[in-house]
């Protein structure tokens, strides 16, 4: 009898997923755990495995397109000869059109709605549709939606453009939109940079790659350690506001950006400051590989406390990088010239000043003692 | 075309798409101290090694001892390809 292979939830904030790709043909013998395909959220990519023996009778959702998290995505049966079930045969389960706007989701979040719940009015589920359901079945939520004062719930107005095409975004595209709409929307960011000597830094790393006979050079990850350590002793640094409150993270993950062909990911090594520094530099390196491979999971790019970013191998002398969602810091390391570099970092200022900003930035412009 | 040259030709490229001036690389030369590549650029020749002679390099194979030079890394790949 066929059973159903329902699309998994990758994280708690997405309701839908991409139907990246397929790894298995209609009719191929599959074992318990192969890997069968591939659907991506805006940060990361997952492997769907399979949780039985058996067919693959084939997949009944539309390649490259937003699906609902628990939607049937395809069937295993006992024999390649079974028939998918009459209403579940590629077309006939329904692609999720609908795909939420973020101001949307964030409604969604607010009232403790399920995107499902919502029809939408046009191809996408806007803020409206969301605000038009709360009102008529009276939904309380978790909390009441507060806007901002002069903000509106109604979606960016497009000005009419001059003819072209439209493109969707990819997955990494519409996560850096979610992630530069926290920063535009929410926080309210400061940025101050210092400069510094870079001999320091390299001779502790090249110390420390010799000592290791390391293959890559550390001193990017010696520096985010030692900003994990700086973080560890001033708490603030690893907060975020939570309505009228700071919120200091009992974990410190750090967030490390990693371009890898046209993507750019933020790395979340989670617990690092419960790491010595050897542990520290191997689990990073391998995050990094990770993330190359595109192999990094929802756990992996999420959850991020306090950030680490280096445009260094750009020759990049000064950027100011975008906050992670509910974070307060990213340190922004830069291209060094004639043994000199700046070293910024982009902060909430409801949370940081520019002081304690810059006390940090000093703190990290010299190795720290090691282990 | 050899292994070794294989590797020379994908350091070049990797050199040249971070914008360094390419030339030529010794089998000897210590690759992450040649000033061609960053370590994310070291990362990205490791992933070019596994997809293009099928092999999956171990975390810890990760060493200067393996992959420091272009001998090395060919050394490697010898006695590991798959």
């Amino acid at each position: 009898m066929p059973v159903p292979i329902h699309t998994p939830r990758v994280n708690n904030n997405d309701d839908f997923v991409r139907f990246g790709q397929t790894f298995v043909a209609n009719g191929a013998a599959i074992r318990t755990g192969d890997s069968i395909a591939e659907i991506e959220t805006d940060k990361a990519t997952f492997t769907v495995e399979a949780e039985r023996d058996g067919y693959l009778l084939g997949f009944v959702q539309p390649l490259g397109e937003m699906i609902a998290v628990g939607s049937v995505l395809g069937w295993i049966g006992d024999s390649a000869e079974e028939s998918i079930p009459v209403g579940e045969a590629s077309g006939a389960a329904p692609a999720v059109s609908a795909e939420p706007t973020l101001k949307a989701v964030l409604l969604l979040a607010k009232f403790g709605l399920n995107a499902s719940d919502v029809p939408a009015s046009g191809e996408r589920l806007s803020a409206q549709d969301v605000l038009d359901y709360a009102a008529l079945n009276n939904a309380q939520g978790r909390s009441p939606v507060r806007l901002r004062e002069g903000q509106s719930t109604q979606e960016e107005t497009v000005p009419e453009l001059p003819r072209g095409d439209r493109r969707p975004l990819t997955a990494a595209e519409r996560g850096m939109v979610k992630t530069v709409s926290w920063h535009r929307d929410k926080a309210v960011p400061g940025y101050v940079e210092i400069h510094y000597a870079t001999e320091p830094w390299e001779r502790y790393a090249e110390t420390f790659q010799a000592k290791y006979k390391l293959l890559l050079n550390p001193v990017l990850a010696l520096m985010a350690y030692r900003l994990v350590q700086l973080a560890r002793e001033n708490p603030k640094l690893n907060s975020t506001m939570a309505g009228e409150d700071r919120h200091q993270y009992a974990a410190l993950n750090l967030g490390f950006t990693l371009q890898s062909g046209e993507s750019l990911y933020l790395l979340s090594l989670k617990d690092a400051d419960k790491l010595e520094e050897k542990p520290f530099v191997d689990a990073l390196n391998l995050l990094m590989r990770r993330g190359m491979k595109g192999k990094l999971t929802a756990e992996e790019t999420g959850g991020v406390t306090v950030g680490f970013s280096s445009m260094a191998r750009w020759k990049v002398t000064r950027h100011m990088p975008i906050l992670a969602p509910y974070t307060s810091l990213m340190v922004a390391h830069t291209h060094g010239t004639d043994q000199l570099a700046s070293l910024g970092a982009t902060y909430d200022h409801r949370v940081l000043t520019g002081g304690e900003v810059a006390a940090a930035l000093q703190g990290l412009s010299r190795p720290g003692t090691g282990d | 075309m050899g292994v070794k040259d294989r590797i020379r030709n994908q350091v070049q490229k990797l050199a040249k798409g971070l914008g360094r001036p390419v030339r030529e690389v010794g089998d000897d030369e210590v690759l992450p101290a040649s000033g061609l590549l960053d370590s994310a650029s070291v990362l990205e020749l490791i992933l070019w090694v596994e997809n293009e002679f099928d092999l999956e390099v171990d975390q810890e194979d990760l060493s200067l001892d393996n992959f420091g030079t272009i001998r090395k890394m060919a050394e490697y790949i010898e006695a590991h390809k798959q």
